[in-house]
């Protein structure tokens, strides 16, 4: 047992006391952020990495795991007692949880959350654990032509699955596929669109953009198109959950995570389809399906444990092919590149300390999540009241001090603003930002694959489907893309054919 | 909603399109030449600014004809109020202005208060004692715990 090995090796690092102390401050940092509006886990490792950079790669990375899975658990108590889902995989949470809370369920709520991602977060590390090794094996044997039809097919799914229609995603993916190309190609050293401008020669930094998106559009506007004010409902009756409420939760949390782990392992794109799944499969299921709608606990332990589930299976693509499938994930890419390492299999190999280190700090941080949030919930509650002006106030002083540290350039803080600026319009207008952050990262390195792969085959685009893996990969891109219009114009031909039969 | 917002979706698709426009002629300058590979630096920018323009039109033909699929209500009102967007990019415009010359603590002082107060905050003598504090805090936080090079300005000693 290789992998038992290596994960054990992994448990003797993260438990120093050491990597135990970045660990605790991740996960709470992570609840922090993911409790307060305006900020996620992909902004907070994002401001970050300025301060990380004299830290071990190691301890760095235990930290960042902490705030991504924190990020989670202070989701769902903001979205249970705000009704304002900070991300889009807890809507589901909100809707049902919020409900329970107003009618003065929210410490069943809340316990349900957390517990569920708490079994849903440890079940599906589990499965990190034993797939990762074998993904791994299988990532050697990618040549560059497989790992271009591999980013295209993640570009096409990226695109397909976050937000309100494929030809937005693909826009907002090929708007941030365009700032990837800024800079001197690496290959020939040609300078590409930079205006003649030095400052950006070396490229527009993946930070200063995520940042800018997040923090100063999210700011903007909320400034802006304020709505109304939601009100924190207060915690009222137990905390704890009843025998009946246990009953009705460990079968959601399993099935949950059943579901969340393999959509957020495949290339497919983060954790919103598996919470609206598991949400349909809990009703279809339930005992008392009329209570849906009106606060119903199966409705927040399944998308909840589904939601944690799929952030756990994103690290398999992200650890094993170098291949971030959400916002953070490519963050978390980014902060790999500012340490010289790269994710992929053979980081498996070279840096086997960092990745079992980093796998056995999960299984460490769920419980400390579930420490910290179960009997502190009202400690985080009490985030929720700081006002407004000065949260965000405070939020863009981080943004501009991150940005700012970042290079010691003021260039970086125009970039910053001008992103910022589109950040506004694409969430005025419900644009997905999450394929623009992965097309900027995954950009440069699918045109890199690219022409290594045409380099060997000496020009010819037929490498691209006479190697099988590229071939298969690429026509199930093709799918995606293709598939769901024509799918739905032969169902609407139906439908108009069973219509046009009725009618006399 | 109605036609205000068409209207922006429909300029928004526009602006896709110019940008695959602006982003081909910008290829043109890139000497196309490979090596082993054959198809060299300005390939892959070529691709990009085609499927821009493509998708910038599908665009603009959906919004104009509003078939697209709805936005989801977010919990933004319908109308952008203007004077907040300015406060609260007139507060970075500054900040990036006097950062370098008046050092940190008064750049960040400056783009929380025009933060804190695009965004409604009434007393505005308690929001400066909080953006000044707040801005002390973090450049003694961050310059000496954290040994990040935070510009001084002539006030702090000045560097």
């Amino acid at each position: 047992m290789a992998t038992l090995d290596a994960l054990l090796h992994g448990f003797s690092i993260a438990l120093t006391l050491h990597n135990l102390g970045w660990a605790l401050l991740g996960v709470t940092l992570g609840t922090a952020v993911g409790v307060l509006p305006g900020i996620g886990p992909a902004l907070t490792v994002s401001l970050l990495l300025p301060v990380t950079f004299g830290l071990e790669p190691t301890s760095a990375f235990i930290m960042f795991a902490g705030i991504y899975y924190g990020g989670m658990y202070g989701g769902s108590t903001a979205s249970i007692l705000l009704n304002t889902p900070g991300e889009s995989a807890s809507i589901i949470t909100a809707l049902e949880g919020n409900l329970m809370a107003r009618n003065g369920r929210a410490g069943p709520a809340l316990a349900t959350a957390a517990i569920g991602s708490f079994v849903a977060g440890t079940l599906a590390t589990v499965l990190l654990t034993f797939l990762a090794p074998l993904v791994a094996d299988l990532g050697l044997r990618f040549g560059p032509a497989d790992y271009f039809a591999l980013m295209v097919l993640s570009f096409t799914t990226v695109s397909a699955v976050l937000g309100r229609s494929l030809a937005w995603g693909l826009a907002s993916l090929l708007f941030g596929m365009a700032l990837g190309l800024v800079g001197i190609d690496v290959q020939t050293g040609q300078e590409r669109f930079t205006l003649g401008l030095p400052a950006l020669l070396d490229g527009i930094d993946v930070i200063v953009v995520v940042i800018g998106l997040f923090a100063v559009g999210e700011t903007l506007y909320v400034a802006s198109c304020p709505g109304d004010p939601e009100s924190v409902v207060p915690m009222r009756g137990s905390l704890w959950m009843s025998r009946r409420d246990w009953a009705r939760s460990w079968k959601p949390w399993v099935r949950g995570t059943a579901l969340g782990f393999p959509f957020g392992a495949m290339p497919a794109g983060g954790g919103e389809i598996p919470t609206f799944l598991s949400y349909a499969i809990e009703k279809r299921l339930a005992a008392k399906p009329d209570e849906f709608g009106k606060g119903a606990i199966e409705g927040v332990a399944g998308p909840e444990a589904a939601n944690n589930a799929a952030a756990a299976g994103v690290l398999v693509p992200l650890l094993t092919l170098g291949l971030p499938t959400s916002a953070t994930a490519a963050v978390m890419l980014a902060a790999f590149q500012q340490y010289g390492l790269q994710p992929g299999p053979l980081l498996f190999e070279n840096s086997g300390d960092l990745v079992w280190g980093l796998i056995a700090s999960l299984y460490i941080g769920n419980v400390m999540l579930l420490a910290l949030n179960l009997p502190l919930v009202g400690l985080w509650v009490r985030l929720l009241s700081i006002p407004r002006p000065y949260l965000y106030g405070g939020i863009l002083t981080f943004a501009t001090l991150g940005t700012y540290t970042l290079n010691n350039s003021v260039a970086d803080l125009v970039t910053l603003y001008l992103v910022g600026v589109v950040g506004f319009l694409m969430r005025r207008f419900d644009i997905p930002v999450a394929p623009a952050v992965i097309g900027l990262i995954l950009g440069p390195m699918a045109e890199q694959q690219m022409r290594r792969a045409l380099s060997i085959s000496e020009g010819h685009f037929s490498i691209f489907v006479t190697e099988p893996i590229a071939a298969t990969l690429f026509a199930v891109a093709a799918l995606v893309l293709v598939g769901p219009p024509v799918w739905r114009r032969l169902h609407s031909g139906q439908v108009a054919r069973a219509k046009s039969r009725q009618s006399p | 909603m109605g036609n205000r917002f068409l209207r922006g979706e429909v300029l928004i698709a526009a602006g896709i399109v110019a940008l695959g426009v602006a982003m081909a002629v910008a290829t043109l300058a890139i000497p196309a030449s490979g090596g082993y590979e054959r198809i060299g630096p300005a390939a892959y920018p070529w691709a990009i600014a085609l499927s821009l323009v493509i998708i910038g039109a599908i665009l603009v033909r959906e919004a104009a004809r509003g078939t697209a699929p709805a936005i989801s209500a977010g919990p933004g009102s319908d109308r952008t109020a203007l004077r907040p967007f300015g406060f609260v990019s007139l507060g970075l415009i500054l900040h990036l202005l006097l950062i370098e010359r008046a050092g940190f603590v008064i750049a960040s002082a400056t783009l929380f208060f025009c933060t804190a107060r695009a965004l409604g905050a009434r007393h505005w003598i308690v929001t400066a004692a909080i953006a000044v504090a707040l801005s002390i805090a973090v450049y003694f936080a961050f310059s000496s715990g954290l040994n990040l090079d935070l510009p001084a300005g002539p006030w702090l000693g000045g560097r």
